[in-house]
């Protein structure tokens, strides 16, 4: 409760009761003016508040409703992103698109692998082939050797017929002289044929092994790479499949806040409704003013009546009770947030 | 490394059975079992008997394929589950009918 202002009504608080009729209906009739006073002022109060709020309400409503519009925007673009049959391809995030390809790099890959074992291993097969061949070189060479010791054989004898034949005998003995060195050549180079060959297996051998390891790759490796990808882009699909569904929810939800908004800036079109029942309610207070006036005037037209003391003294006090009541309880003046108090 | 290579020749079919590990160890025997043994109208590798297979092996079949195609067909049968999931990262289903 506030403390008056110090008032210029205090003479009136401490006269006596009304006495006649007219007095009391006088004294009433300011009373009532006063409240109708109050009403007009608070009703101003409440019209300039609900302009303001309205106003407040207004302009945070169309700011929700741009946002919104511009969160649909958002999630329809991601959406679009996402889906493959959009274009441009530029700006698609395909995953499925992109799994497809790797499947396709790693099946390359894979395919590479069998490929190369494939010429591996026909390469050793002519390597087999190729050391049948060296051996075969190698019973040819046994052959010109058996030859090479036979004609040296031969030539021993003929050295032997030619020493029986006597001096007819010595040139004789000269070639076959000559056909033995030339045995015993053939047979060192045979030898050294024979070497090289040998050499030539081995190399022929080594190079075997190298192919043979390049030939056997283990494929575990491989396999367990393609099954994790897989696995990898099971999880990639299912989180897409999620990301969409909760892209349709999103905008299933922004739908309904659009729409929500749509109603509440409908709904403060109650604003000028509301105006005009507050204005049509002062001009009732008006009209209430000029009621009473006239009233007043009909009671002073007549000779004036005793009132009942009891009754007049009730109303006194009415009076003087809400003449120390406030006029103006709610200071505010708008609703902007600095300014609402708890009252 | 008891891998052996098996061979029956009946019925114009040849039936090459691998025991053990199917790798490079088995080219020779492998290579012997069709190379100059005339036409048959099936070539089967059956792998009921094999554990482990490396790429070798892979290339040892693509040369079977090689030798059989365009006459006769090459089957491969009997696969355990690990050496199915070989041939199918290697694709080998779509060269060859396995089982």
């Amino acid at each position: 409760m506030n403390a008056s202002p110090p008032d210029t009504d205090a003479a009136h608080r401490t006269s006596p009761p009304a006495a006649t009729v007219g007095q009391a209906v006088a004294a009433s009739d300011a009373a009532v003016r006063r409240e109708l006073e109050a009403i007009g002022l608070q009703v101003g109060q409440a019209r300039e508040l609900l302009a303001d709020a309205i106003a407040r309400l207004g302009r945070s409503f169309h700011t929700l409703e741009g946002e919104t519009a511009s969160q649909k925007e958002m999630i329809a673009g991601l959406i679009d992103s996402l889906s493959d049959s959009s274009t441009p391809a530029a700006n698609r995030v395909s995953i499925r698109a992109f799994a497809a390809e790797t499947s396709a790099v790693l099946q390359q890959f894979t395919d590479l692998l069998a490929t190369v074992s494939r010429q591996s291993v026909r390469t050793v097969y002519r390597i087999d082939d190729m050391t049948q061949e060296l051996d075969s070189v190698f019973k040819l060479v046994a052959d010109v050797n058996e030859i090479a010791e036979e004609t040296f054989i031969l030539a021993v004898n003929a050295t032997i017929e030619a020493a029986h034949a006597g001096a007819s005998g010595r040139s004789f003995s000269v070639i076959a002289g000559n056909v033995r060195e030339l045995a015993k050549k053939t047979q060192r180079f045979n030898d050294q044929i024979g070497d090289q060959i040998t050499k030539a297996k081995g190399t022929v051998n080594e190079v075997r092994h190298i192919i043979a390891e390049m030939a056997s790759r283990d494929l575990n490796v491989a396999l367990a790479g393609k099954e994790r990808v897989q696995q990898m882009f099971e999880q990639l699909e299912g989180f897409e499949r999620f990301l969409a569904a909760t892209l349709e929810r999103a905008t299933g939800a922004a739908n309904k806040i659009a729409g929500a908004t749509a109603e509440a800036i409908t709904a403060l079109q109650c604003e000028d409704i509301i105006n005009q029942l507050l204005g049509s309610a002062v001009g009732r207070t008006g009209h209430i003013d000029r009621l009473l006036a006239s009233l007043e005037k009909t009671i002073a037209s007549r000779p004036p009546e005793a009132v009942n003391p009891q009754a007049s003294a009730e109303l006194q006090a009415l009076a003087d009770a809400r003449r120390s009541a406030d006029p103006d309880p709610v200071q505010q003046r708008s609703m902007s947030p600095g300014e609402v108090e708890l009252f | 490394m008891n891998t052996e290579v098996r061979v029956d020749k009946s019925h114009r079919t040849i039936t090459i059975a691998i025991v053990g590990r199917f790798d490079f160890s088995c080219h020779q025997a492998f290579r012997r079992s069709y190379e100059g043994a005339g036409e048959a109208e099936e070539y089967v590798v059956d792998l009921g008997g094999t554990d482990y297979m490396d790429s070798s092996a892979l290339g040892m079949l693509l040369l079977l394929r090689e030798h059989a195609e365009p006459r006769s067909k090459v089957r491969i049968a009997n696969c355990r589950p690990a050496v199915r999931r070989i041939l199918e990262i290697a694709n080998f289903h779509t060269l060859f009918a396995v089982s």
